[in-house]
């Protein structure tokens, strides 16, 4: 069991590898009368090509891994969502872009539902009838985000966006490749992505962590599991240019939206140096497009902007976006207002400073609620970053960083979506 | 938790833990709501987020903000039955953790300026009345949260149910910069208040802090439950372009949480439509997959309950129907033993849980010292844990469904799956 202590944030956690290859992390948190498991894989919607350890290519139906969660709740014994509910313990999943997770929270104790957390994750066992009866579900649940208008314009900005890039697919796929998808697809899909060396088990608990790897090793010392296959994400070379410039879209609704987005090719290559560049792009941007700037309160007053405005950074392998997004019922306007901003913005050390202070102590709050810091933990080993090092990343920023990470962003290279009546 | 009452319905509530890396502070100010007042206190809530008279613009209440680490006041109004509540809600981080104890003297200073002293003027009265109109109107393009609005309004005419906590269009123009001045005059100084602080704090030096900071002075309390007349049955029926449709049902029971049938009507909607292992979720989704959102919900109160649902339009009928095959389940007292106990059990499990989470265990509190029934969580748990499936059949048998309400979709899509009761 390795013991690691962060003393600046006053938190430890301890981990450690099972004999079937699960890593197993318990964060602990004394004083906490709950505890929250949470188990992932690094398969998400993102994900549609897999190669496996012999070179074969194996392409994956968009909306497979959303679809695969649906479909682990089910067993032969009996409804799994009856049974956590029996053991007093509330049990959920979600699909991103990057992973799917599993979890559970319970203030009851944590042997039973955590054996069965283990065990439907580890056995998918589905009917061709069972697939097809989710097919209804999922197509609904696909109507509800697509009538939900802030939801179809992120979907729809990403789908002008990006040309090859599997973020051009909604998560949880279209009503077409839903359809299509199959049994055989599905546990060839559960196959490579559900192996115990692949996935990652979080545990947050104020528990004693010993007896929380006691019982994963005890689970899975009971379970067989084939060799591991060996799986990578294949890289997609996504163009530089967008893939529609200007999208429109009708949805019965009283209030209009746009978006415009910028295109940003980096080549960044770890994540380290991502996250520098997307902090430091971040925090130029909150130093021009938030009230910080003086100019801000005339842009409302002016009708510039709304209180609906704000903008999204994000640079991940291979891609990178820089969104902003807006009430408004004139986006020509709205573009013109980013391109003059944005080719003047800058940022102070004195307001770097102060941004720095505001973030840290978001990373503090950060540290106070179980499933959220689980899933910070999650995503950070995911991305290959250390846990504890991510939450400061921020206050390496230098102003020479940000200076660097202004030539990243081309005015000419966007996208412009918008929601009409 | 230490109650200290400081005077009449003026109480301080202090819950002291060492768990959070901060503490959180709310101040809830309570009246008797009506439709008038409801829209006054929106347009308070965002002056008063905004700007005060000792931070009068944008700029400086951010960098106060960002000096203590990002604290920032979250203003919010929250209907109580016939009461409406305002909140003023805040967190700091605790000091300890960047070598800084005496943080708390200036981030009381600045939450207190919030409170006593928005800045409320025609250009803040202004922007208020946009943003407000910009959320009214936004939120009608959220089909469910439109079609629930819409459900309570039809339900709930001439009583407090009907009021939209956020304010109405036609009411928003009339408000003048002296009705809000006059109203957060009031609300200061007569209104019930009550004032949580969780968190590491020393008892004696907050108590000294609230008490130097509000008048002693009686103030007025209100009556918060009611119970709403069953009046007849309305069917209402609205077209919107979208594929799918939100079917609202309410439910009358007027069993307010003073009642001694307040918990057997708790327990008896977890199993009928708020668990996933409930009758709704399993026999509406899971088994005829004709929807991926179902639920039930009390407005406790009001006193009544509803079940909101997204289908597909020409399944509406069907899915009406099957919610009534459900209630009349549990009606005639073939709720299984295993479903009632797995209903207490994840109430109860809940109700733990809200000691890892300091808004939670404001909420809850303050809802308890409102109800007026309970003091500590364990006499609630008791409660729960005597409910019999008697007692559940009983208290249903009260459910009368008052009003549906139908936003139906003109889509174009059909879904497949039909199904038959």
């Amino acid at each position: 069991m390795n013991k690691i202590t962060n003393q600046r944030f006053n938190e430890t956690f301890y981990e450690q590898t099972v004999g079937s290859g699960l890593r197993v992390v318990v964060m602990h948190k004394p004083g906490y009368i709950g505890s929250s498991a949470l188990i992932a894989t690094p398969f998400g919607g993102m994900h549609t090509k897999l190669k496996d350890n012999e070179g074969n290519i194996v392409d994956i139906v968009p909306g497979s891994a959303h679809f695969l969660e649906h479909k682990l709740f089910e067993s032969e014994e009996g409804d799994i969502m009856t049974a956590f509910t029996e053991v007093g313990a509330s049990v959920n999943a979600f699909t991103s872009y990057e992973e799917t997770v599993y979890y559970f929270s319970t203030s009851n104790d944590i042997e039973k539902p955590l054996n069965m957390l283990l065990d439907f994750v580890s056995d998918l066992k589905i009917s061709e009838q069972s697939v097809e009866k989710e097919k209804g579900i999922i197509i609904q649940e696909l109507r509800m985000y697509a009538q939900m208008p802030d939801s179809r314009l992120v979907n729809e900005t990403y789908r002008s966006l990006f040309v090859e890039h599997p973020f051009s697919n909604d998560i949880g796929g279209s009503e077409e490749s839903v359809t299509s998808i199959t049994k055989e697809h599905l546990e060839l899909c559960y196959r490579l992505n559900y192996h115990p060396q692949r996935m990652l088990l979080v545990v947050a608990t104020g528990e004693e962590p010993e007896r929380i790897f006691d019982l994963a090793e005890k689970n899975h010392s009971t379970k067989s599991f084939d060799h591991a296959p060996l799986v990578e994400s294949v890289k997609v070379n996504e163009p530089n240019h967008v893939f529609r410039e200007k999208f429109d879209f009708i949805l019965d609704v009283q209030s209009l939206k746009s978006t415009v987005t910028f295109k940003l090719n980096h080549h960044y290559l770890s994540e380290r140096e991502r996250k520098n560049a997307e902090w430091s792009l971040r925090l130029l941007m909150e130093a021009t497009f938030s009230t910080l700037n003086p100019a801000y309160q005339r842009w409302m007053d002016d009708g510039v902007i709304s209180d609906f405005f704000g903008f999204e950074v994000d640079l991940g392998e291979g891609y990178g976006l820089l969104m902003f997004y807006n009430e408004t019922d004139d986006s020509e306007t709205f573009e013109k207002f980013l391109e003059v901003e944005i080719s003047k913005c800058t940022i102070s050390a004195v307001t770097l400073e102060q941004l720095k202070r505001r973030y840290l102590g978001q990373a503090f709050r950060s540290l106070n609620d179980l499933e959220d810091m689980a899933i910070s933990f999650i995503r950070a080993t995911f991305a290959k970053a250390d846990f504890f090092d991510s939450l400061t990343w921020v206050e390496d920023i230098t102003l020479l960083d940000i200076e660097n990470v202004r030539n990243i962003i081309d005015l000419n290279n966007k996208c412009v979506v918008s929601i009409k009546k | 938790m230490n109650q200290i009452r400081i005077h009449e319905n003026l109480n301080l509530n202090i819950i002291k833990t060492g768990k959070f890396k901060d503490i959180s502070f709310s101040f809830r100010f309570l009246s008797v709501t009506s439709q008038k007042d409801a829209t006054i206190r929106a347009l308070i809530s965002a002056m008063a987020s905004d700007r005060n008279e000792k931070a009068p613009t944008k700029v400086d209440m951010t960098r106060l903000s960002d000096q203590l680490y990002g604290s920032y006041v979250d203003v919010r109004n929250t209907g109580y039955g016939a009461a409406i509540s305002t909140e003023f809600k805040t967190k700091v981080l605790n000091g300890k953790f960047v070598n800084q104890s005496a943080i708390l003297d200036g981030f009381f200073d600045w939450m207190m300026d919030m409170i006593r002293y928005p800045l409320i003027n025609e250009d803040t009265l202004k922007e208020a009345k946009k943003i407000i109109r910009s959320i009214l109107v936004r939120s009608m393009d959220n089909p469910m949260q439109f079609a629930m609005k819409k459900a309570f309004e039809i339900a709930g005419k001439g009583f407090p149910l009907s009021v939209n906590i956020q304010g109405t269009l036609d009411i928003l123009d009339t408000i003048s910069m002296e009705d809000c001045r006059n109203y957060h005059q009031d609300m200061i100084e007569n209104m019930r208040l009550d004032v949580f602080v969780v968190g590491d704090v020393d008892e004696n030096e907050i108590s000294e802090m609230i008490k130097s900071s509000f008048l002693f002075r009686k103030r007025d309390n209100v009556e918060t439950m009611y119970r709403l007349d069953v009046g007849d049955f309305q069917s209402v029926e609205m077209l919107r372009k979208m594929d799918q449709s939100n079917l609202i049902l309410i439910y009358n029971p007027q069993v307010i949480p003073s009642d001694a049938d307040y918990w057997p009507l708790r327990v008896g909607m977890a199993a009928f439509g708020q668990l996933p292992s409930s009758l709704c979720f399993s026999e509406i989704r899971e088994k005829r997959s004709l929807c991926y959102t179902i639920g039930a919900q009390m407005i406790t109160f009001d006193g009544v309950c509803f079940v909101y649902t997204g289908i597909d339009a020409k399944q509406a009928d069907t899915v009406e129907k099957l919610i009534d095959i459900q209630l009349e389940t549990v009606r005639s007292g073939q709720l299984s033993d295993s479903l009632i106990e797995a209903s207490k059990k994840m109430m109860i499990n809940s109700i733990r849980q809200i000691d890892d989470d300091s808004s939670a265990i404001i909420n809850y509190y303050y809802q308890i010292s409102l109800i007026g029934r309970y003091i500590d969580k364990e006499a609630v748990i008791a409660d729960i844990e005597k409910v019999s499936a008697q007692q559940i059949k009983t208290v249903f048998a009260k459910m009368t469904k008052v009003t549906k309400f139908l936003l139906k979709g003109e889509g174009t899509h059909e879904q497949n799956n039909e199904s038959a009761i």
